[in-house]
């Protein structure tokens, strides 16, 4: 399955993360996008669709499972990732039973797994 | 060595048993009191001995004089007899009647006045009613004048007058004829009462003793007391020797009379073997002295109560202090060893306020390590994941230089439209690459990667910085500045989602300290100035720091708009193990250890906080450290002084 042009929304308050995750996304034939936190993201959200969404889990002022629990309920056709360095802290947070996760990524990712899991993800979904 | 005690005192418990001298002492006391008593009472005896002494000569002086007067009064009536009967015979009674009968010659005191003739016989009497001849022969006053007797008159003891038949003191003298024979004796006999009344009007006392006797202890008139003694069955008087020898003297005796021991005076009658005695009762003569011994032996006795008194009380006393001194010194050996423990348990103390500071430390560390991973995670991931993403780039830069067109043997050269197909296969793949993003994002991508490779050194850096164990602690010149720097970089994940960091921070002076000690402080308060802040609403951490005046003294602030601290609480937060975290988030022993941190480095740790508001922490630190303390010594003056006084809200 091709991978052109499938809209993929990062979001990390990190700007050296969400630069590393466009460059190789990008190469790997996503349109990318970016926003520094949680309500950002959000805003995007109203004027795009988004066929995925790389979210960080901390960050200041909404998290990451806010976020995606957010995404789940007004755009419930987005995959939804979670990008964690604490995957096992960060999956006894009750907002993430809201959020419906495709899948956990740990930090620090390896490419060639996320873009399998984003594959497997967006496979499924069509 | 404790002195409490005189020196001599403290030799004296030490070397001698304090009774023997005491008790020298107290002995010595008592002898002399005595020996006092008894001169006293000696001297007092003597003065009233001869007191009495004088008295009684006096008394036996007048005695004498009575007496000798008496004598001479009836001498002189036996001198008139003598003188007619010596010339005339008896014939002159008849005048001699007379002369009684007219009182001429006045014998009131005498009983009888006569005449004894040669042969004894009593031939005439004054008195009327006598008219028979009564022998005479055989009395002793008749036959002394047988012979001539030297001292002219004689006074006889008591008889019983066989005419006037009353005891009567017969006084006779010798008349002669002019041969030189005996013609006959005039005789004057008296009342022994009439020296016996003359006793008893001398007060002598109850066992008072006058009497006349002859030089032998023959007793004319004798009074003892209330007794008068007149009649003949007198026992003699038993004088001593030198009465004989001696016209007038003293002596003391109980053997005179009877056994009553007295003193005597006694005088000679003149011209006559006679004396007069007169005595009295030790007891009596003595009665004043006796009274005067009685407050002499009182006060010995009084004295002698006093000085044992004394002497048990110095003994008790003296025991007392020897045992006081004795627990003294026990209780000072005492002392010495629990110094030593003391000592001994401050460097034990010293060590483990070491130990605990190193283990909060380590603790703080534990639960940083999840921010700190956390903080090396990211950029490790980007840098990772950037590194990935190269080696794509270095494909695609090979296929492109692969895809270039290649340089031909000599002599066949492309022509110029198999070139330009070539280079737009190139181009094609160039753009199939996305070589232009490509190769405008490789400056970048290894700049940020670059980045993130100097962060997690950083990181790295800082927690060596703040894990080092100082073993050798010294004073040392930081900047506090850079140690909260240093500090944030390490816990900067703890507060970065829930708050906004100010930092205010003044050019400051190095100052005297142990850095990772003091950074423990910072991470201590800014920790808990994070914890303090919960996620929902974005707070502010402050962090300010400044220098006095005159740059003696620095303070740092840590202030947060976190849930503050309640006032009944403030007072507890030094207190080791007191926390008001979750178990498994605190150890409770950061603010215990940072104050005494800041002990250590003379300075004071204050807090401010509103409940709901906020708390504000300032820690002030001295520039210059006291010449000579080391980091491990306690600033006691200060520590009593600002002892974790909270500054009040």
């Amino acid at each position: 399955m091709s991978t052109q042009g499938l809209q993929i929304l990062c979001v990390d308050d990190e700007p050296n993360i969400l630069r590393a995750l466009t460059r190789f996304l990008k190469m790997s034939g996503f349109e990318v996008s970016t926003a520094g936190s949680g309500q950002e993201a959000l805003i995007l959200f109203q004027t795009r669709h988004f066929d995925a969404v790389i979210s960080d889990m901390g960050m200041p002022g909404m998290s990451g499972a806010e976020l995606l629990s957010e995404v789940r309920r007004h755009w419930p056709k987005t995959s939804r990732f979670l990008l964690t360095g604490f995957s096992d802290l960060a999956a006894q947070d009750p907002t993430l039973d809201d959020a419906q996760l495709w899948g956990f990524i740990h930090k620090p990712w390896d490419n060639e797994a996320l873009l399998a899991c984003l594959h497997a993800a967006l496979s499924v979904r069509d | 060595m404790f002195r409490l005690l005189p020196r001599w005192m403290n030799f004296l418990s030490k070397h001698m048993d304090p009774t023997l001298p005491l008790s020298g002492v107290a002995v010595v006391l008592l002898v002399l009191v005595w020996v006092f008593v008894f001169v006293r009472a000696h001297q007092d005896k003597t003065l009233v001995e001869q007191a009495a002494f004088g008295n009684l000569r006096n008394i036996a002086r007048s005695f004498k004089e009575h007496t000798q007067n008496t004598v001479s009064n009836a001498d002189e009536l036996l001198r008139i007899i003598q003188f007619h009967y010596e010339r005339s015979g008896d014939r002159d009674f008849p005048l001699l009647k007379d002369y009684f009968d007219q009182q001429v010659l006045d014998v009131q005191f005498f009983n009888q006045t006569g005449i004894i003739d040669e042969r004894g016989m009593y031939v005439f009497s004054n008195l009327k009613k006598t008219t028979q001849k009564v022998d005479l022969s055989d009395r002793e006053h008749f036959k002394v004048h047988l012979t001539p007797y030297p001292y002219g008159i004689f006074i006889s003891k008591p008889v019983l007058g066989r005419i006037s038949q009353k005891w009567s003191i017969q006084v006779t003298r010798r008349m002669s004829n002019p041969d030189g024979s005996l013609k006959g004796v005039a005789v004057a006999s008296f009342d022994p009462n009439y020296f016996t009344n003359f006793h008893k009007s001398i007060h002598l006392g109850p066992h008072g003793f006058t009497a006349m006797a002859s030089l032998d202890g023959g007793i004319r008139t004798l009074v003892e007391g209330e007794h008068s003694q007149i009649d003949g069955a007198l026992p003699a008087l038993n004088l001593p020797q030198s009465v004989k020898s001696l016209t007038l003297g003293t002596f003391t005796s109980d053997q005179v009379f009877d056994h009553v021991k007295r003193f005597y005076a006694f005088e000679r009658i003149n011209n006559q073997p006679l004396m007069v005695l007169v005595g009295m009762a030790e007891s009596d003569a003595l009665l004043e002295y006796q009274s005067h011994l009685r407050s002499y032996v009182f006060f010995g006795g009084l004295m002698s109560v006093l000085i044992l008194l004394f002497a048990a009380s110095s003994l008790l006393l003296l025991r007392r202090f020897a045992r006081i001194n004795v627990e003294l010194k026990a209780t000072h050996d005492e002392l010495v060893v629990t110094h030593q423990q003391a000592q001994s348990a401050t460097d034990e103390k010293l060590e483990l306020t070491q130990r605990l500071t190193q283990s909060e430390k380590l603790a703080a560390l534990g639960q940083l390590s999840a921010g700190v991973a956390h903080e090396i995670n990211n950029p490790i991931a980007y840098v990772a994941s950037n590194i990935s993403t190269l080696k794509k780039y270095m494909d695609i830069y090979e296929q492109i230089l692969d895809a270039q067109p290649q340089p031909q043997p000599r002599g066949t050269a492309l022509n110029s439209e198999e070139f330009n197909l070539a280079l737009e296969s190139v181009l094609a793949l160039k753009l199939k690459l996305q070589y232009d993003y490509v190769k405008g994002d490789v400056h970048p991508l290894m700049s940020e990667t670059l980045e993130g490779l100097e962060r997690v050194q950083n990181i790295i850096q800082d927690l060596k910085n703040f894990s080092r164990t100082d073993t050798q602690l010294t004073w040392q010149k930081a900047n506090i500045n850079h140690g909260l720097e240093s500090t944030l970089n390490i816990v900067s994940h703890e507060f970065k989602y829930k708050a906004e960091l100010v930092l205010d921070l003044c050019p400051l002076p190095d100052i005297e300290c142990v850095p990772s000690q003091l950074n423990q402080v910072f991470l201590n308060l800014i920790v808990n100035a994070s914890q303090s802040m919960d996620e929902g609403h974005k707070g502010l951490l402050t962090i300010r720091t400044g220098v006095n005046d005159d740059a003696s003294l620095v303070w740092v602030e840590v202030q947060d708009t976190g849930c503050g601290i309640a006032p009944e609480n403030l007072n507890k937060i030094f207190d080791p193990f007191y926390t008001s975290k979750a178990i498994g988030q605190g150890t409770g022993l950061g603010l215990s250890v940072s104050h005494g941190i800041i002990q250590r480095h003379g300075g004071s740790i204050t807090v401010k906080s509103t409940l709901g508001q906020g708390t504000r922490f300032k820690v002030v630190l001295p520039v210059v450290q006291e010449p000579g303390l080391a980091p491990t010594q306690s600033h006691t003056q200060v520590q009593a002084a600002q002892k974790s006084l909270p500054e009040q809200p």
